[in-house]
C-alpha cells in the first residue's frame, strides 16, 4: 500500500482546542448546512451560499456524506446556548460521555482546514467517502441562532437502516434552470447544443412555478444558464423573486449591458456578474465571436457602466488558436485589472463540444505548447496583481491525462471530481424537458423527465432518473470492461462516471464504454483534448 | 421552526431513535473499531481487522478481510471507515 500518495489530513489530536471558552456560544458556520437525508446525512453550503466569489475562510461546493450519528451531534450546535450547556444536552439527550463527545467535537471547533474524522494515530492512505468536516465548521456565534438547521432527531436514524455507499440524496439539492438556448454571439468555440430548435419555451410563470417548488422542497441552491440568459423576457422577475427567497444566483453573460439595463437588473437584486471577455481586440473579438464591429465598444462601454453602478464582475476568458499568444492574453489582463470591479480573471482553454465536428475542435483548439506559455505568463501576472484581483488558469483536459499509462490512470481515476448530475442536481432545459448534465442537453438517454407534465420531485424520484442512477452492470455490453467491472456500483453511484467524455471519447452509441479516464478504458476514437 | 428550549423540557433519548444502547454511541463517537449485533443493536468484543479499517464511518454488512484472530461470524456490522496503513 505504501505507493498511494499520502492525503493531507487533521485528525483529532485528542487534546482540548485551546480557544474554546464554555460560556460563550457555538455554531455551526452559516456558510453549511445539514440535511438528512432517508439512510445518511450530509453537509452541505448553506441554502443560497454565493458561489460567485470564492471564500478563503470557508470551503465552497462543500459536499460531504456523514454519519447520522454525527449529524445529530452537529444539529445541535445551533448558537443558541453556550458551549457547557449545548455540550450538557448532548450528554443527557444521546447519552455519550463528555470527555468522548468533547474529543470528537474540537477538530470541528474553528477548524482552519478541512478535517477528516478519524480515530487512529495511524495514516490515511484512502479518502473515504464520508469523513471530511469542512473548514471552519463549528464557530463562535455573534450574532443570532440559527433556526435554518434540523432538529437533531430528523437524524436520528436506526443504525440498521444506515447506508453510505449511495450519495444520491433525497431531494435535488442544486437545481439550474436554462432559460434559453439562445445567444447574441455565434463563438467558434462554443461547447453547447444552441442549434436545437425549442418550439415551446417555457414561460416566465412556469420557471416560477418551479423556483417555488424548489424552494417549498428545501433546494438549497438555484441558478440561471443559457445560452444567454439576458436575451430570456421575463429575466428580471425571475432574478428578483430568486433574490427574495435567498438565492443567489451565478448569472453569465456576453451581451454588452447598457447602463439603463444594468441599472434595471441590479434593482432586481444583481450584485455580481460573469462576463466572458476572451480578448482586447475588436477584429479578433469578431472573428472569434462572429459579432458586429460595434460589439468590442460596446462592451467596453458596459464594463464602464458595471464598474460606476458597483457590480462586481469576474471575467472568463476562452483560449483558442485565435487567441494563444502569450501577448494576447497580457494585453487582456492588463485592460481588464484597470478596472476596481473585476473581482476575477480565469483563464481557460477552450473544450471539445459534442455539437461541432472533430475537425472543428482541431481547428479551433489550443496546443499544449501555448498553453504552458499561457500558464507561466498568468502566474506571473497573477502574482502582480493579487491585491485587486484573482487571476488564473483553470484544467486543461489534456492528452496527457487521458490517454495516460494504467497504473497513472489507476492512481488518478478514483480521486477524480465527483459528477453532482442526478446525485443531487438536475438541470432544466429551455422546453421543460430536465436532463443530469446540462452538456448533454436533448440527449434523450439522460432526459428524466419534463417539467409541463411533472414536478420537479416527481423527475427526481421518476423510474426514468433512478434507473439511470441504479445502472444494471447487465444492460452493458460485454465488451465494455464495466460489464465485469467490481467497482461498477461505487463508480457509478458515488464519484460517477461523465457520460460526456465517454460520449466525446467513443460516440453516442459507445456510452456504456468506461469513462475515458478510467484506467480499463480503451483508447478513445476521437480527439477530444488539448495535445 | 426550530425550538431547542422545548426539546429542554420534554426531555429525549436519541439513542432509542437509533436504536443504540449508551456504550455503542459512545464507541462510534469515540471511534473504536466497533461490532454491532443486528439482532441488539449493542456492541460485541471482537478481534477485528483493525489494522486494516478502523473507525466508525461506514457500515458494511460483512467483512471482506480474513484476519485469524477474528471471532466474529461476519453476520454483525462493521462500522469502519478508513483504510489504514498497516500495523
Amino acid at each position: 500500500m505504501c505507493e498511494h500518495s499520502h492525503i493531507p489530513f487533521y485528525q483529532n489530536t485528542r487534546k482540548m482546542t485551546p480557544d474554546i471558552e464554555p460560556k460563550k456560544k457555538y455554531q455551526i458556520n452559516p456558510a453549511y448546512t445539514l440535511l438528512a437525508d432517508r439512510h445518511c446525512a450530509f453537509i452541505f453550503n448553506s441554502k443560497g451560499w454565493p458561489t460567485f466569489r470564492s471564500h478563503p475562510e470557508v470551503d465552497d461546493n462543500f459536499t460531504q456524506l456523514v454519519s447520522p450519528l454525527y449529524a445529530s451531534i452537529f444539529a445541535y450546535w445551533d448558537g443558541s446556548k453556550t458551549y457547557h450547556e449545548t455540550i450538557q444536552q448532548i450528554v443527557n439527550e444521546m447519552h455519550i460521555q463528555q470527555d468522548v463527545l468533547e474529543k470528537f467535537l474540537h477538530p470541528c471547533i474553528h477548524n482552519m482546514e478541512k478535517t477528516a474524522l478519524h480515530f487512529s494515530d495511524k495514516e490515511i492512505l484512502e479518502e473515504t467517502s464520508s469523513n471530511w468536516i469542512p473548514k471552519n465548521f463549528i464557530i463562535e456565534c455573534d450574532g443570532e441562532p440559527r433556526t435554518d438547521l434540523p432538529e437533531p432527531e430528523a437524524f436520528a436514524i436506526p443504525v440498521r437502516q444506515w447506508d453510505f455507499s449511495r450519495m444520491r440524496s433525497r431531494i435535488p439539492t442544486t437545481v439550474t434552470l436554462m432559460l434559453t438556448n439562445r445567444c447574441a454571439t455565434n463563438c467558434i468555440y462554443c461547447y453547447a447544443d444552441n442549434q436545437h430548435r425549442v418550439e415551446q419555451p417555457l414561460p416566465a410563470e412556469k420557471w416560477l412555478e418551479l423556483i417555488q417548488e424548489a424552494h417549498d422542497f428545501g433546494c438549497l441552491s438555484i441558478d440561471l444558464s443559457g445560452g444567454e440568459v439576458f436575451l430570456y423576457p421575463g429575466i428580471e422577475t425571475i432574478l428578483q423573486t430568486l433574490h427574495q427567497m435567498g438565492y443567489h444566483p451565478y448569472l453569465s453573460t456576453k451581451i454588452p449591458l447598457e447602463e439603463e439595463r444594468i441599472l434595471q437588473l441590479k434593482e432586481c437584486g444583481m450584485t455580481e456578474l460573469q462576463f466572458s471577455i476572451d480578448c482586447w481586440d475588436a477584429a479578433l473579438m469578431q472573428q472569434m465571436l462572429n459579432v458586429p464591429s460595434s460589439y468590442f465598444e460596446r462592451l467596453k462601454r458596459s464594463l464602464d457602466a458595471l464598474e460606476k453602478h458597483g457590480i462586481a464582475v469576474k471575467v472568463k476568458s476562452v483560449i483558442t488558436s485565435y487567441n494563444d499568444k502569450p501577448e494576447q492574453v497580457e494585453q487582456l489582463i492588463l485592460n481588464l485589472s484597470a478596472h476596481k470591479n473585476i473581482t476575477s480573471i480565469s483563464i481557460a482553454p477552450a473544450e471539445n463540444s459534442l455539437y461541432k465536428s472533430e475537425q472543428d475542435f482541431i481547428g479551433y483548439r489550443t496546443s499544449r505548447r501555448q498553453w504552458e506559455k499561457i500558464e507561466a505568463l498568468v502566474e506571473s501576472m497573477a502574482a502582480t496583481y493579487r491585491e485587486q484581483c484573482e487571476i488564473g488558469c483553470q484544467g486543461l483536459l489534456d492528452s496527457r491525462e487521458h490517454c495516460a499509462a494504467v497504473d497513472e490512470k489507476a492512481r488518478v481515476y478514483p480521486k477524480r471530481t465527483r459528477c453532482p448530475g442526478n446525485i443531487n442536481m438536475l438541470y432544466v432545459l429551455p422546453d421543460g424537458k430536465v436532463t443530469i448534465c446540462e452538456e448533454l442537453y436533448w440527449n434523450p438517454r439522460f432526459i428524466i423527465g419534463d417539467v409541463r407534465k411533472q414536478s420537479l420531485m416527481e423527475i427526481w424520484e421518476s423510474k426514468k432518473a433512478l434507473e439511470l442512477y441504479n445502472l444494471s452492470q447487465e444492460t452493458f455490453r460485454k465488451t465494455s470492461a464495466c460489464h465485469i467491472c467490481p467497482q461498477f456500483d461505487p463508480c457509478h453511484q458515488q464519484s460517477g462516471v461523465c457520460w460526456k467524455m465517454v460520449i466525446e471519447a467513443y460516440g453516442d452509441e459507445y456510452w456504456d464504454l468506461p469513462d475515458p479516464r478510467c484506467p480499463y478504458a480503451p483508447p478513445a476514437t476521437q480527439k477530444y483534448y488539448i495535445e | 421552526m426550530k425550538n431547542r428550549e422545548n426539546k429542554k423540557e420534554n426531555a429525549v433519548d436519541l439513542t432509542k431513535k437509533f436504536e443504540l444502547d449508551a456504550n455503542a454511541m459512545n464507541q462510534i463517537v469515540g471511534g473504536t473499531s466497533f461490532w454491532m449485533d443486528p439482532a441488539t443493536g449493542t456492541g460485541v468484543t471482537v478481534s477485528g481487522p483493525d489494522d486494516i479499517l478502523c473507525g466508525d464511518l461506514e457500515v458494511v454488512q460483512s467483512c471482506e478481510q480474513s484476519c485469524k484472530t477474528c471471532t466474529s461470524n461476519k453476520t454483525y456490522i462493521y462500522i469502519c471507515g478508513t483504510k489504514l496503513k498497516g500495523k
